[in-house]
């Protein structure tokens, strides 16, 4: 029987039909959960609302409103650490050459390098918070050295007048650790919490430091509080009540009297301490610690730690710190957005691919399971940006930056924008609600 | 071609995955080979097939043949935790965490592994609709993995759910969003209200590997409609004992199978 029949089997190009009409039918969905969505191509669209501007190898960008300013912090190559452009009403740069300064650090550290790991500007004085960090290691120098022990972290600069004025360094010694190339730095709304990085604690047990995740408390003349280093004050976890912002003349005598005390301080052999909450938890046992800060409220907090994203609730003691593991699984390259209104934190691996993840939270608590946009030929760089009045995403990446959609609850759309701008690594982007402008450093203007 | 199984091989022929990215693999049926058909109707495929300008009716009979043949027999699918969208990691340690996979530390949890005790529990839901309608569900099976436990075994079961879950579920609350509802028994301990008051399946595990639990009868009651889809619990009445799975939302990812066998009523 097997004779005649073999004559009719389906010849090769059956095979060839079949063969193509099942990737037809399959390959919608070929190796894509029903969670992940997929942008093949991102049409280039030009944004009315970005400003670039030129400011090569920059890592960092930060808005002054009340001073219109715009803050741009260099790579480590570049000869200046911090560059300032003035704004115009409109939030357009001003032309004219920057104002470039370099970090301050000990003379002991002089040929250590040292950089800015994070920039913010206070929502309504013209002050802006630069952390620091420097290259610890000099031969066989231990990482906690004495000249590491004078190193300032954190600079406060006025931008009252028309040159950035140093107006207070502090953070220092081995409750900070050194040496880190990226750490969270955040401010709450009310800019009542400064949320930093590199915090550490002694422990007496183990006779070792052990890494922290907390903030330094501000007042409302934008400088931290400080007290003595033998009686440290307790700091409450409650959310700060809201004070009204000082009007500038007040804010100034405030501060000069607070620069006064600590001077006073010195001088007197009782050195003060800016007033700080530490938390120390497995959760963050790496250094740097933690990689961005995501404040969704005084309650809320989430962060990444070198696996995945973080939670931390501070009214709960019996879940205080939640640690999610996600994929695609690159240590040390997570940065997370927190939607304010819809239940949604964004989580993006820089220097990987086009993959965003977006985790579901309750109460702040990651729940259910998460959802993913894959954007093809993309690579992000930067912390992603909730556009709020839009609800979109905007996240710098790989010679652009990429306008994600968002449903009203915060998932995403498999719809997304770019705009091509003279930049191959896009690390530093920031928004500016005042002015409505989303501002771009690139290697130059076209 | 990914999550197909083995029997799929069989008859030799290639089977797509369905719109839904969900495997579907045919039984092998000798019968249906073109090698059986007999000798009159062989001869006389085989004239009409060979005619040049017949291809095209060749390849549309043929194709024709494979889909009622595939729609007439049994089928199996296998869906992984890849194409679940609910799962979440409960615990009496903590109650409003919803992924308190292991604990880290004093308030500290990861949902790198999870950790199953008499406090802590996994919950999992898989989609029904990958199943067609009109189908008898004749066997189903649960691939549970697990890389570590106490020495001397956990007793393991996988209770059917019995209310909805969702957003925010954790071991106080069943969900949060729209509404904010409790379980009736906090960490869906509620016999007979939040869990099924027989489990479905149970099992002495201990060591690493996989278990299969079968749970054909949950399944079937769900497509049927006759039982609401709320998924399973997994968990141990251990008052001592854990077992610790792979987590699917991190190292397990895809070894959670649920693999269904199913044909038309």
């Amino acid at each position: 029987m097997s004779g005649p029949v073999t004559g009719s089997r389906p010849s090769g190009r059956f095979w060839y039909w079949l063969a193509l009409s099942g990737c037809v039918f399959g390959g919608s969905s070929t190796g894509f959960a029903a969670k992940e969505l997929r942008v093949k191509v991102l049409p280039e669209t030009p944004l009315p609302y970005v400003t670039t501007v030129t400011a090569p190898l920059a890592r960092h960008v930060a808005v002054s409103e009340p001073a219109k300013m715009m803050v741009i912090g260099h790579r480590p190559k570049h000869p200046v650490h911090l560059s300032f452009y003035r704004l115009d009403d409109q939030g357009l740069v001003i032309a004219g050459e920057p104002v470039s300064i370099m970090l301050p650090k000990p003379a002991a550290l002089v040929s250590n390098p040292n950089w800015a790991l994070g920039i913010l500007c206070h929502p309504h004085l013209p002050l802006v918070y630069v952390w620091q960090d420097v290259e610890p290691l000099t031969g066989n120098l231990p990482v906690e050295g004495p000249s590491v022990a004078e190193f300032d972290h954190l600079l406060i600069y006025s931008l009252a007048e028309p040159e950035p004025k140093l107006l207070l360094a502090t953070a220092r010694g081995p409750e900070y650790a050194s040496g880190n190339l990226v750490g969270g730095f955040a401010l709450n709304a009310a800019a009542t919490r400064l949320y930093v990085p590199s915090m550490q604690q002694f422990d007496v047990a183990t006779k070792k430091f052990v890494t922290g995740v907390g903030w330094l408390v501000l007042d409302p003349d934008g400088l931290p509080p400080f007290d003595s280093v033998d009686a440290p004050v307790e700091v409450s976890l409650a959310a700060a009540p809201a004070v009204p912002t000082p009007d500038a003349a007040t804010a100034t005598a405030a501060q000069a009297a607070k620069m006064a005390a600590i001077e006073a301080g010195k001088a007197a052999g009782k050195p003060l301490t800016p007033r700080r909450y530490l938390e120390t938890a497995w959760t963050f046992s790496v250094q740097p610690s933690p990689y961005c800060y995501a404040p969704l409220n005084d309650d809320i907090v989430f962060a990444a730690s070198h696996s995945g994203p973080t939670y931390w609730i501070l009214t709960d003691r019996l879940g205080r710190f939640g640690y999610h593991y996600v994929q695609p699984y690159v240590p040390f390259r997570y940065r997370v957005t927190a939607h304010p209104t819809a239940p949604s934190v964004y989580v993006t691996p820089v220097i990987y691919d086009g993959r965003m993840m977006r985790i579901e939270h309750a109460d702040g608590y990651f729940t259910l399971v998460p959802q993913t946009l894959l954007l093809d030929n993309i690579v992000y760089h930067s912390t992603p940006i909730l556009l709020t009045k839009t609800n979109q995403l905007v996240v710098g990446a790989n010679g652009r930056i990429c306008l994600i959609d968002l449903e009203a609850d915060g998932r995403f759309k498999a719809a997304a924008v770019q705009m091509t701008v003279n930049n191959p690594t896009v690390e530093g982007i920031a928004w500016s609600e005042k002015f409505g402008r989303l501002f771009v450093p690139v290697e130059k203007l076209p | 071609m990914k999550n197909l199984p083995k029997e799929s091989n069989h008859s030799g022929w290639h089977v797509p995955e369905s719109s839904t990215g969900v495997a579907i693999a045919r039984e092998p049926r000798p019968s249906q080979s073109l090698r059986d058909v007999p000798p009159r109707l062989a001869n006389k495929t085989n004239h009409v097939f060979s005619q040049p300008g017949n291809r095209w009716l060749r390849i549309t009979v043929a194709c024709l043949v494979l889909c009622c043949a595939s729609t007439a027999s049994a089928r199996t699918i296998v869906l992984t935790d890849e194409d679940c969208e609910d799962m979440a990691a409960i615990t009496a340690l903590a109650p409003r965490i919803g992924w308190a996979g292991i604990s880290y530390g004093p308030g500290e949890f990861i949902n790198s592994q999870i950790d199953i005790s008499a406090k802590t529990s996994f919950l999992i839901r898989y989609p029904m609709d990958k199943i067609p309608k009109g189908q008898r569900v004749t066997k189903a099976e649960l691939t549970v993995p697990f890389v570590y436990g106490t020495p001397t075994g956990v007793r393991t079961q996988v209770r059917r759910l019995l209310v909805d879950w969702g957003p925010g579920v954790c071991h106080q609350y069943r969900r949060v969003r729209p509404e904010r509802l409790e379980w009736n028994t906090g960490g869906a301990m509620g016999l007979g209200q939040d869990r099924a008051v027989k489990a479905t399946a149970s099992a002495l595990l201990k060591g690493s590997g996989e278990h299969v639990f079968n749970v054909t009868e949950d399944v079937e009651l769900w497509h049927s409609g006759k039982a609401g889809q709320h998924g399973w619990l997994i968990t141990t009445d251990d008052p001592t004992g854990y077992l610790r799975l792979s987590s699917p939302s991190w190292g397990g990812l895809k070894q959670w199978k649920l693999r269904i066998t199913f044909e038309p009523r």
